[in-house]
């Protein structure tokens, strides 16, 4: 009977074709939109994903996010390295600063100002894809993340194209000519600002505004140490946020998520997938029920009980759910095959994945349900009335 | 013996609405259809026609007197045996076919068989089996909107018994069609239909098959005003009016 029942709704090709894609372009929408969402949300700490040695970050506590951390100074460096436990801690100051494109137009980048002694903090070798993190040393240097040097930094020439920035050529920031002597891979960031890396000594040469202070320190624990129990002793005896890579990336990823406009944005757009999915579904298959509402009720008269009726028109939403659900990941998945090698940041993961399918069963069962209804109420003796 | 009969109706009554637009359709009818012939109930239209097969059929529950179809008295039992039971016991052709569409003959043909609970392969074979009965052996997998409409109704009819009723119900079955088709219709029925222990009820006002029926229940107004037993006669069904009243009331 259930083939039956598929076989009568895929014959009603109008209909089921529009149960179909209405499932389908919500779930594209839901789909691509979370999609997009994850993406950019994960940029938001690709500072800690991209500096992997580092297991503590320390911060003054009321630090929003990254970019916006208030000044540290040198007692509190030599307070941390005092701490049990804590193997190096290092200084940083992350910060944004003017600069000036050779054609002479003005933007901003994220300025990492790395130690000076050690170079941590700078892009590890095998993110290095020209030039060398040692040449740093040499006066007046940077190292730009390749992607804005082939993008936002790049000049472009007479005849349209674009030269992009290279290991030699300078940039000027805060006045100041620097000279690119590497190009490193790095995680973009939110508003897709360029990255550049310089010696916190050359940073302090040329930003007036500030004087030596940093606003992050970066630190390691000893061999056999757990870095959550050094967070508790740095933050018990420093005053300050003590962080493992994974907490400072939560709350940085917290930040972004309860406390700016950005998820919704996405939500009401999600919302708009999954309410014009349900509109088009929900209205096609009532449509489906309501014309066929002789043929039911003659499956009614010719003694099917009223049970194996709504399960046969649940299996009908069921199946029209799953492909519905397959024809919108599918079409979610080429836009992300489509991005590959864009700016954009595209993250399909399982559980996003999970929770629209949830989402689609929920709109193609209830629209079932609110069918079944009416069905159920349907009077068998109609079957004789024309 | 009256009792024994499958389908046996006491002082049934039905109304339709209520207050001042309320419709008596049925004003107290007694009626045993017996097995084994083709009972055939006429009258003008909204004389209630319908209403009494609909009761007949299991799918009408009446206000007042008793049904008892093959003995049960339906209303007393709960909705989902009562739905069991016309699975298992009545068969139904309609003036509209109701055939889906979207299935194949063959599929519409299993459908009884299935709701009855048998498996798709059982159910397939025995459908083509009495698409055969019905000459329509060899349009199994055309969709019933493809064949004419006398076709379509011998589809119905293969449905209408593919699962061996005990009560065959058809309402107006060859009000559709045209003469000709109507004849072969009601030839088919005669021919496939009537078998011992099953009451065979067709409900039609179309005065040219008259003559297949033996026995004739007049009805006008809620009531059986005229049962008529008539001997049946091959050779002029297709022309003969009912022959007169040999059967007091
Ligand atoms: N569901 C209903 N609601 C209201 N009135 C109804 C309903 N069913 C039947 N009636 C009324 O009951 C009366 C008998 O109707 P019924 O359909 O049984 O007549 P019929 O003899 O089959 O007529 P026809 O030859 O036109 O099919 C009519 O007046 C009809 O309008
Ligand atoms: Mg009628």
């Amino acid at each position: 009977m259930m083939r039956t029942a598929l076989t009568m709704l895929v014959g009603d090709r109008s209909k089921f074709l529009g149960i179909v894609f209405g499932l389908a372009f919500g779930t594209l929408l839901m789909v691509q939109q979370g999609a997009v969402f994850r993406g950019v949300m994960v940029l938001v700490y690709g500072h800690v994903t991209d500096t992997p040695q580092v297991e503590l970050w320390i911060t003054d506590p009321g630090m929003p996010e990254l970019d916006r951390s208030e000044p540290l100074n040198e007692r509190y460096l030599d307070a941390v390295r005092a701490v049990d436990g804590v193997h190096w801690a290092v200084p940083l100051s992350r910060r944004q600063v003017m600069l000036r494109l050779s054609d002479g137009e003005v933007g901003s980048a994220v300025v990492m100002g790395i130690d000076d002694a050690t170079l941590i903090g700078a892009p590890s070798v095998d993110k290095m894809v020209a030039g060398s993190v040692q040449d740093l040393r040499r006066p007046d240097t940077i190292i730009v993340d390749q992607h804005s040097a082939s993008t936002h930094l790049a000049t472009i020439r007479p005849d349209g194209s674009r030269q992009p920035l290279s290991v030699g050529d300078s940039l000027q920031i805060a006045g100041r000519r620097m000279t690119v002597v590497g190009l490193c891979r790095s995680t973009l960031n939110l508003v897709l600002l360029p990255t550049i890396y310089m010696l916190r000594s050359h940073l302090s040469a040329i930003d007036i505004n500030t004087d030596r202070a940093f606003n992050i320190i970066l630190a390691g624990v000893g061999p056999g140490q757990d870095p959550e129990v050094a967070c508790r002793r740095i933050a018990a005896t420093t005053g300050l946020a003590a962080r493992t890579s994974a907490a400072i990336s939560r709350h940085v990823y917290d930040y972004y998520l309860y406390r700016t406009g950005i998820p919704a944005n996405f939500a009401i757009a999600v919302l708009l997938g999954f309410v014009v999915g349900a509109a088009i579904a929900g209205q096609t298959f009532n449509q489906y029920v309501h014309d066929n509402r002789r043929i039911f009720a003659a499956l009614k008269a010719m003694g099917m009980r009223d049970g194996r009726l709504v399960g046969m028109l649940l299996y009908q939403a069921l199946f029209a759910a799953l492909i519905g659900y397959g024809l919108g990941v599918g079409a979610a998945t080429a836009f992300g095959a489509m991005l590959a090698g864009t700016d954009l940041s595209y993250r399909l993961e399982p559980e996003l994945l999970a929770i629209v399918l949830a989402a689609v069963l929920m709109i193609s069962l209830s629209a079932a349900a609110i069918c079944a209804r009416n069905l159920l109420r349907l009077d068998p003796a109609q079957v004789f009335r024309s | 013996m009256a009792g024994d009969a499958p389908i046996s109706l006491r002082g049934v009554t039905r109304t339709f609405g209520s207050g001042s637009a309320a419709v008596q359709a049925l004003r107290g009818i007694n009626l045993e259809v017996p097995d084994g012939e083709l009972f055939m109930l006429v009258g003008p239209s909204g004389c209630g026609k319908t209403t009494l097969i609909s009761i007949v059929a299991g799918i009408l529950r009446q206000d007042a007197g008793s049904v008892r179809l093959l003995g049960e008295d339906l209303a007393r039992l709960p909705g989902r045996l009562q739905a069991d039971f016309r699975a298992r016991n009545v068969g139904f052709v309609f003036q509209q076919f109701n055939l889906v569409p979207t299935l194949t003959v063959q599929e519409n043909v299993a459908l009884p068989l299935q709701i009855a609970g048998w498996r798709r392969r059982r159910a397939m074979d025995r459908a083509a089996a009495t698409l055969a009965l019905v000459g329509l052996e060899a349009r199994l997998d055309a969709p019933p909107d493809s064949l004419s409409g006398g076709q379509q109704q011998r589809v119905a009819i293969a449905r209408a018994i593919v699962h061996d009723p005990r009560i065959l119900v058809c309402d107006e079955p060859t009000s559709a069609l045209d003469r000709e088709k109507g004849r072969q219709v009601m030839d088919l029925l005669r021919a496939i239909a009537i078998r011992p222990g099953r009451a065979l009820i067709v409900v039609t006002h179309d005065t040219r098959v008259f003559g297949y029926s033996d026995r004739i229940a007049t009805m006008q107004d809620g009531h059986i005003v005229r049962l008529v037993r008539r001997r049946f006669d091959p050779a002029t069904a297709a022309t003969a009016e009912p022959a007169p009243a040999t059967v007091p009331l």
